[in-house]
């Protein structure tokens, strides 16, 4: 089964694509969102975007790692496009699908709340990845939460 | 055989054509009775093909390809002479047609590159290649955005990811088409490139580098073949001032002569489109005669700088009230950097 783990930033939508068969990451990669674009259009070339990769890769399940609810400033175009990946995530053919903050990511993962921020740091090594200290921060968070949709 | 399948009729009206799509086919507006709806129909000739059947390749390639920056079709059908195809009529035209009446702005490129690409990365996942993208072949939706269309040379491509068009057209040939006789969707990134380059530079100036190569009707095929090779043609020094360097340094890695020397998919095209400075966006091209002009509007006014001869003029043009000058860039053989500092304004 293949999974899809989406960590969202107002300029770019970074995704992994996990196989839980075996046990690998086989794709990280970013949807750049043009800046040409007006917010509504912004808004459907990622949804449209999203559709066509959950095919291509044949994902069964899917996570979209959303703005942590007590951030001091929230961005709103980070947290509209995280809105579309969800509606999206409805309208697809997923078996099964999940949203949350960082707690909800560990918790599917079985991990420890506490070890999630030294995970997505790079102080400490995901044993999943070889090269994860040379990741982004956003890669790490987009990886973590693929492989918590294996348990959503 | 005896034929277990249910016929029906279906009854449309074919109004005026409105154009021909290659040799075989011709399009028409038509009125269909059953669904009260304007559609636009396409015509071929059963007797253009030995098989007619695979006549139906393009609507089922249509069908498969479902997506919000792809034509829909509505359904296809035959009668004793005839199959046909059909889809919304949209009456926006083609992207072709609007680039016929003015330059589009670098915003406008970017936007319809990102809509029709999208599209193009479905029909890609799907395992298809399109084989034949051109303006023509972009059609805008009411809302104006662009939409990817005419299947007719799409093709599966094999489990070695290549696949065969039954024919090309010269103009938007990539330099492998000489080497080779199966190509992989980098035949189509060569061809967004060349679609990107004529929305930046017009046609008619693309079109006036083709002809370069055609003498007496004839194309002037060594020429032409060592031209795409050695990335003389299209001319990558042609392009107006305003147009931003990353919009070019894009269309050059679709153009490389190797297909392994392009982007991988057609989602890196879009990436390396996706962070344009703002200012430069919303400049409106024009060139009469000899004149170069590009405008913007600022709030409640007009600016834009007119280049002759190498002399510029550059004035404030406000919705009430006299326009002014713009001294500074009223200049005596204004050179290409004056020119980008002025769109950054």
């Amino acid at each position: 089964m293949r999974t899809i783990g989406i960590r969202v930033s107002p300029s770019e939508v970074t995704f992994s694509i996990y196989d839980t068969n075996e046990n690998a990451i086989i794709n990280i990669e970013e949807i750049a969102i043009p800046n040409a674009l007006s917010m509504p259009e912004k808004l459907k070339y990622v949804r449209c975007n999203i559709l066509d990769i959950l095919r291509e890769y044949d994902v069964e399940k899917a996570g979209v790692r959303l703005s942590e609810p007590s951030a001091r400033s929230v961005n709103i175009d980070r947290v509209q496009i995280e809105g579309v990946i969800q509606e999206a995530f409805a309208s697809s053919a997923l078996n099964n699908y999940y949203y949350g903050a960082i707690s909800t990511i560990a918790a599917k993962n079985n991990i420890e709340r506490r070890r999630i921020k030294p995970l997505v740091r790079g102080q400490e090594d995901y044993e999943i990845i070889e090269n994860w200290h040379e990741l982004t921060e956003k890669e790490r968070e987009a990886v973590l939460t693929a492989t918590g949709a294996m348990n959503a | 055989m005896l034929n277990i399948n249910t016929v029906a009729e279906i009854e449309f009206e074919l109004r005026e054509e409105i154009g021909q799509e290659g040799r075989n086919s011709q399009v028409f507006r038509s009125y269909d009775q059953a669904l009260d709806a304007e559609l636009v129909v396409k015509r071929v000739p059963k007797n253009s093909v030995a098989d007619a059947n695979a006549l139906f390749n393009e609507a089922r390639t249509l069908y498969k390809s479902s997506h919000p920056y792809v034509v829909p079709i509505n359904y296809a059908c035959q009668d004793n002479d005839f199959i046909y195809l059909a889809m919304p009529y949209f009456p926006n035209g083609s992207l072709a047609q609007l680039m016929s009446q003015r330059f589009l702005t670098v915003r406008e490129i970017i936007r319809f590159v990102c809509q029709f690409v999208s599209g193009l990365h479905n029909i890609h996942s799907k395992g298809l290649i399109h084989f034949d993208i051109k303006p023509d072949n972009i059609l805008l939706s009411h809302r104006d955005e662009a939409l990817l269309s005419d299947f007719g040379l799409a093709k599966h491509t094999n489990s070695l990811g290549l696949a065969r068009p039954n024919q090309m057209y010269v103009k938007q040939l990539p330099p492998e088409c000489f080497a080779a006789n199966e190509y992989t969707t980098a035949f189509d990134v060569y061809q967004v490139g060349l679609t990107l380059y004529r929305m930046c530079v017009g046609s008619e100036t693309f079109n006036q580098q083709f002809m370069n190569f055609v003498v007496a009707g004839n194309l002037e095929r060594p020429q032409f073949e060592a031209a795409l090779r050695n990335e003389v043609f299209p001319n990558r020094t042609a392009y107006p001032e305003h147009i931003p360097d990353k919009i070019k340094q894009t269309i050059s890695k679709c153009l490389k002569p190797s297909p392994d020397d392009r982007f991988k998919s057609v989602l890196e095209i879009t990436n390396a489109l996706s962070s344009i400075d703002e200012k430069l966006l919303d400049w409106q091209f024009e060139l009469n005669g000899n004149q170069k002009k590009w405008s913007k509007k600022f709030d409640g006014a007009i600016k834009y700088i007119a280049v002759e001869n190498g002399n510029s003029i550059a004035k404030r043009v406000p919705s009430a009230g006299r326009e002014t000058n713009i001294n500074q860039y009223c200049i005596n053989n204004i050179g290409t950097r004056d020119l980008k500092r002025f769109f950054k304004i």
